[in-house]
């Protein structure tokens, strides 16, 4: 018998039963609603920030790399000029975790909520890494 | 996916996770089957608040099943840590969806948001460099 709804097989691992069958929804970049504009503007700013600071080519520089794509913004071309002139939210990983977290509170979208809040988890495990 | 039907899916997944986490610390040995307990016990007390944060908005929880089949043999402690990485994986994914599903400052939001750091930091020590971390923990797909 399973037990486990149709609903919650994409995020079920263990079989009641059965082995729950996994499903995949698509994947979703940040919605730039005017109301969490700043929220993500300012993460995207700090993203940038935390690229400059890290090697190419090392996994921290490709998670932030992703970051910034989940937050809408486009990697930095070289030679070009930066156009953001927001600030930066952070522009350390470790220091990030507690603005990403209450940005994500704050967010009036779900879905941008949602990504703020992985991306301070991605940083949580960077800053434990570096612990 | 509504904050109704999250709760509950979190609440599923929750259940499954207690009962894995259980599977893996009997396969574990020192100091992994001591983190395993005190994550049992971590993930047994969120499980407690994802069911106050369900009844407040009028849902009635999942009952857990009796017996879970975890998807490979838990026979070594190798096997017992990759089913505890997947298992914070599978909490990281409900997280994601109950941040997503709720309205902004409010404590079902702020629950999910720490759900989720916990989880993804939690999957990397079980990981502990075999596997790279990924960069949007929870994300679908």
């Amino acid at each position: 018998m399973n037990v486990l709804q149709p609903r919650l097989t994409r995020r079920a691992l263990l079989g009641a039963g059965v082995v729950a069958l996994a499903g995949c929804t698509s994947r979703r970049k940040a919605a730039a609603l005017p109301q969490d504009a700043a929220l993500l503007a300012g993460a995207r700013a700090g993203e940038m920030a935390l690229l400059a600071s890290t090697a190419v080519g090392t996994a921290e520089h490709a998670a932030h790399l992703a970051h910034l794509q989940a937050l809408g913004g486009q990697p930095p071309t070289p030679g070009a000029t930066p156009k953001s002139t927001t600030a930066p939210a952070y522009v350390d990983a470790p220091a990030s975790v507690e603005v990403l977290q209450a940005a994500a509170g704050n967010a009036r979208d779900g879905g941008n909520a949602a990504v703020l809040a992985s991306i301070a988890a991605s940083h949580a495990v960077i800053a434990a890494r570096l612990r | 996916m509504n904050e109704v039907e999250a709760l509950r899916a979190a609440v599923a997944v929750e259940d499954q996770t207690v009962y894995g986490y259980g599977l893996a610390g009997a396969r574990l040995t020192a100091r992994d089957r001591a983190r395993a307990l005190t994550a049992l016990d971590a993930h047994r007390a969120r499980r407690d608040q994802l069911v106050t944060a369900l009844t407040r908005t009028g849902g009635a929880p999942p009952t857990a099943a009796p017996a879970y089949i975890p998807p490979s043999p838990v026979i070594d402690s190798r096997s017992a840590r990759s089913l505890c990485a997947a298992l914070e994986d599978a909490c990281a994914g409900a997280a994601w969806d109950l941040a997503a599903a709720t309205a902004a400052a409010t404590p079902t939001r702020a629950l999910a948001i720490r759900w989720l750091s916990d989880a993804a930091v939690a999957a990397a020590g079980w990981r502990a460099g075999s596997t790279l971390s990924p960069a949007l923990p929870g994300r679908p797909g």
